[in-house]
C-alpha cells in the first residue's frame, strides 16, 4: 500500500516536471532593449540600441534581430527606419539633421520596437530626450589655450536657458579613441572651461580636433561638439629608417645576395644549355664522319 | 644482345601500354576537359564580376587559392628532392619512378602559380610586380624563385628525356607519325650514345640534380617567409621555412606514391614499378611523416606555452572542436599517424596500404595549408569593422571550388598529355647495367 502511494507520488512528480519542461520549452523569452540618444557635432541624431535576453541566468546578446525605430508625439507617429543588430547585439541608427521629427513640448520621444519571433516575445523601449545644445569656443590668451563650453536649451520664446551643474568632458581626438584632457561641471550660467595641454601632439601642421561632450545625460542624452584647431605640437617625421625594408631602396647586401644567388643558378643553366648544344654538335659530326 | 637493343625492346614493350588510349582513358579525358571548361566559366565570372564572387573579403584576403598554390608548389618536391637526391646518390632502384617524379614537378610548378593570379583583385596589374617590384619584398623573392625553379625543372626533365627521345627517334618498330618522329629527332639533339655525349649528358644531369635541391628548398623557404615575416599569430615563426620544406617533401612523396600506384595499375607497369619501390618510397614517407609530426608538435607547443594573447586566439580556434578543432586534429594526428602505421609496421605494409597512407597524407596536408592561412586571417589585431558573418568567417564559394577542381583536372590532363609524348619509364636508364654494384642503393 505504501509502495503504491510512493509510486503514485513519483508518477505525479514526473508528470508535473515533464509538463513544466514542456511549458518552459514553449515559453517565449522576453528580450530587453536598451537605447541611448546621441547628438553629433554635425547635427546628426543617433539612436544606439543594444538588444539582449536573459537565458540560464546569463545575459545573452541577440544578433541579427530587426528593430524598428519610431519618433512620435501625441498626434504624429513617424517610422524612421529599421536596424539589424550586429554579432554583439548592438545597432545604431543615424537621423539626418534635415529630417523633420515630431516634437513634443521640450524634446523628442523615440521608440525602438521588436516585433517578436518564434523564440522571442515582442518588446519595445521608449526614450524621451529634451533637446539641449552645446557651444564651444577656443581662445588663446598669453600662450594659455582655453576650451570653453556652454550648455543650454531654448524655452518657448526661443530664449537660451542655461543648464547648470551637468558634467562636461573635454577630449582630443586621437587615431583610435578620444584622449581626455578635462572633466568639468557647468556653473549657474551653463559655462565651464578647461586648459588645453601645451605638449599635445598634432599632425604635420599641428592640427588637433577638440571634442567636447555632455556625456550620457538622463535628460539630454549625449551631446557632442568638435572643432579642429592648430594648437598641437608639430609632428616631425623621423629620418630614414636604418633597416630599409620599408624603404623604396633595398639594402645593398640583399641586392648583392640576390644577384650572386640568381647568377649562380642561371649561369649553371646556361652552362647546361651549352652542354646540350655540344652534345648536338658531337652527334652531327659523328653522323658526317 | 647489346644495351641499345635491350632498350629498344623495352621501349616497344612499354609503348604497347601507352600506344592506344583505352575507352576509360578517353572517357576520363573528356570528363577532365569538362571540369576544366566549367572552371574556365567560373574564371570568366570572377574576371567580370570581381572578387565578390569568391568568399574572400577585407580580412580573409587569401582563401583556398593560396592553399592550392602552396599545395601544388609543395608536391613539386617529388621531382626536385626525390629524383635529385636519388640521382646524386646513384640509387639504382630510383630509375623506373624518377620520370613520374620529374613530371609531377614540372606540372605542379606550371599549375601552382596560376592560383596566385586568381587571388589578385586586379590581375591586369600582374606585370607591375616586374615593373615596380621591390627586391626587399618576400613576394618578389617568390616570383623570382618560382620562375627560376620552373626553368630548372623543365631543363632537368628534358636532360633526363634526351636518351629516351633518341631511342624513340631510332625505333623502327613503333608506329609513330612522321610529325611526331620529327619532333623526337629535334628533341633528341642528335644523341647517339657516344662516350663523349654520354659523359656530357651525365655531367649536366649531376649538375642539375645538385642545383635543383637547394633551389627547391629555397623556393619553399621563400614561400614560408611570405607568412613568417608577417607579424601575425600562427605565421610569425622562425621554424616556418624548414617546417614548410618538410611538409612539402612529405606531400610531394605522397603524391609520387599515388601516381606510381595509378600508373602501375592502369598502364600495367607491374614489371617496372614493383612492391620494392613502394616499400622504399614508403620508408622515405615514414621518416618524413615523423619529421613533419615533430615540427608540428614543436611549433604549436612553443606558441601555446608562450601564452601570448593574440597567438592564443588562433591556437584556441584550432584546438576548439566547435571551430577548427576537428580539422586540426585530423591534419596533425591522422595525417601523420596513418601514413606512419601503414609504412612503418611490416604487418600493414603493402602496395595498397602504402598508397592509402599517401592519400591520407595528401588530403591532410591540403587541410593543414588551409589551417595555416584561414584562421590567422580571421583573427585580425584590430577589431573587425563590419561584423557581418562573411567578413568574420571565410567560406569558399562555388567559384573557388570550381577553380580548385579545375586545377586538379588540369594536373591530371597534363599528365595524360605528357605521357603521350614522353616515356613514363626512363627506358634508356633502366636498360643500363650499373658499372659499380657496390652502390648506396644496394645498401638501402
Amino acid at each position: 500500500m505504501i509502495l503504491k502511494r510512493v509510486f503514485q507520488f513519483i508518477l505525479v512528480i514526473i508528470v508535473c516536471s515533464g509538463f513544466n519542461l514542456v511549458t518552459r520549452a514553449d515559453e517565449l523569452v522576453t528580450p530587453q532593449i536598451n537605447a541611448a540618444y546621441f547628438k553629433l557635432s554635425d547635427g546628426t541624431k543617433r539612436i544606439t540600441v543594444s538588444f539582449s535576453a536573459r537565458e540560464n541566468d546569463k545575459r545573452v546578446n541577440i544578433p541579427y534581430a530587426e528593430l524598428q525605430i519610431i519618433a512620435q508625439n501625441e498626434s504624429i507617429k513617424t517610422v524612421l527606419g529599421n536596424v539589424i543588430t550586429n554579432q554583439l547585439g548592438k545597432a545604431s541608427f543615424d537621423i539626418d539633421p534635415a529630417t523633420k521629427l515630431p516634437r513634443d513640448q521640450d524634446g523628442y520621444t523615440f521608440s525602438v520596437i521588436f516585433g517578436g519571433n518564434t523564440r522571442l516575445d515582442k518588446t519595445s523601449r521608449s526614450l524621451h530626450v529634451e533637446e539641449a545644445f552645446l557651444e564651444i569656443s577656443l581662445v588663446e590668451k598669453d600662450t594659455v589655450k582655453t576650451i570653453s563650453a556652454r550648455v543650454f536649451k531654448y524655452n518657448e520664446k526661443r530664449e537660451k536657458i542655461a543648464i547648470p551643474d551637468v558634467p562636461v568632458e573635454f577630449n582630443v581626438k586621437r587615431l583610435f579613441c578620444l584622449y581626455p584632457i578635462g572633466n568639468e561641471k557647468t556653473d549657474t550660467s551653463g559655462f565651464c572651461s578647461t586648459e588645453f595641454p601645451s605638449n599635445m601632439p598634432g599632425d604635420k601642421q599641428g592640427k588637433v580636433t577638440v571634442v567636447v561632450r555632455l556625456p550620457d545625460n538622463e535628460t539630454y542624452g549625449t551631446i557632442e561638439e568638435s572643432r579642429s584647431i592648430n594648437w598641437g605640437k608639430l609632428l616631425v617625421y623621423e629620418a630614414k629608417p636604418i633597416r630599409g625594408l620599408g624603404d623604396t631602396d633595398a639594402p645593398l647586401w640583399m641586392v648583392y645576395t640576390l644577384i650572386v644567388l640568381l647568377s649562380g643558378v642561371w649561369l649553371h643553366v646556361v652552362y647546361i644549355i651549352i652542354l646540350i648544344i655540344r652534345i648536338n654538335i658531337i652527334g652531327k659530326k659523328a653522323i658526317k664522319s | 644482345m647489346s644495351q641499345q637493343e635491350i632498350a629498344q625492346k623495352k621501349l616497344v614493350e612499354i609503348y604497347a601500354h601507352f600506344g592506344k588510349p583505352s575507352r576509360f582513358s578517353k572517357g576520363l579525358f573528356v570528363f577532365l576537359i569538362l571540369i576544366v571548361l566549367f572552371a574556365f566559366y567560373a574564371l570568366i565570372l570572377q574576371m567580370t564580376r570581381g572578387q565578390i564572387v569568391t568568399g574572400m573579403r577585407d580580412y580573409v584576403i587569401w582563401g583556398i587559392y593560396e592553399v592550392n598554390f602552396i599545395f601544388f608548389i609543395g608536391i613539386s618536391y617529388a621531382g626536385a628532392m626525390i629524383s635529385g637526391i636519388l640521382h646524386l646518390l646513384h640509387v639504382e632502384w630510383r630509375k623506373p619512378i624518377i620520370r613520374i617524379a620529374e613530371m609531377i614537378t614540372v606540372i605542379s610548378v606550371l599549375i601552382g602559380p596560376l592560383y596566385v593570379l586568381l587571388s589578385m583583385g586586379r590581375i591586369d596589374r600582374f606585370l607591375h610586380i616586374f615593373e615596380y617590384g621591390r627586391i626587399q619584398s618576400p613576394i618578389v623573392w617568390d616570383v623570382i624563385a618560382i620562375t627560376t625553379y620552373l626553368g630548372c625543372s623543365i631543363i632537368f626533365l628534358y636532360l633526363a628525356l634526351i636518351r629516351d627521345y633518341a631511342l624513340l627517334r631510332d625505333n623502327k618498330e613503333l608506329k609513330i607519325s612522321n610529325f611526331r618522329r620529327r619532333i623526337y629527332r629535334k628533341l633528341a639533339a642528335t644523341y647517339h650514345e657516344l662516350p663523349l655525349q654520354k659523359k656530357l649528358l651525365n655531367r649536366g644531369m649531376s649538375l642539375m640534380s645538385a642545383i635543383i635541391i637547394p633551389l627547391a628548398v629555397l623556393v619553399h623557404s621563400v614561400l614560408a617567409w611570405i607568412f613568417g615575416m608577417t607579424i601575425r599569430p600562427g605565421w610569425h615563426s622562425t621554424i616556418f621555412a624548414p617546417y614548410f620544406v618538410i611538409a612539402a617533401v612529405f606531400s610531394g612523396t605522397a603524391v609520387l606514391i599515388i601516381a606510381m600506384w595509378v600508373f602501375r595499375k592502369f598502364y600495367h607497369l607491374e614489371e617496372y614499378i614493383t612492391e620494392k619501390h613502394f616499400k622504399y618510397i614508403g620508408l622515405i614517407l615514414l621518416v618524413l611523416a615523423g619529421l613533419y609530426g615533430y615540427f608540428t608538435f614543436s611549433e604549436y607547443l612553443t606558441v601555446w606555452y608562450g601564452s601570448e594573447t593574440w597567438e592564443l586566439e588562433v591556437i584556441y580556434k584550432l584546438f576548439d572542436f566547435s571551430d577548427y578543432g576537428a580539422w586540426f586534429y585530423l591534419a596533425a594526428f591522422i595525417g601523420v599517424l596513418v601514413p606512419m602505421i601503414f609504412t612503418g609496421i611490416p604487418f600493414f605494409r603493402n602496395i595498397n596500404t602504402i598508397t592509402a597512407g599517401a592519400v591520407v597524407a595528401v588530403i591532410c596536408m591540403w587541410i593543414k595549408r588551409y589551417l595555416i592561412i584561414i584562421p590567422t586571417l580571421e583573427t585580425p589585431l584590430l577589431p573587425v569593422q563590419d561584423s557581418r558573418p562573411e567578413y568574420i568567417h571565410y567560406h569558399a564559394s562555388w567559384v573557388e571550388w570550381s577553380l580548385t577542381a579545375g586545377g586538379v583536372a588540369l594536373f591530371l590532363l597534363f599528365f595524360m598529355i605528357f605521357i603521350r609524348f614522353m616515356p613514363i619509364i626512363p627506358v634508356a636508364d633502366i636498360s643500363e647495367v650499373p658499372e659499380n654494384k657496390e652502390l648506396i642503393s644496394e645498401k638501402l
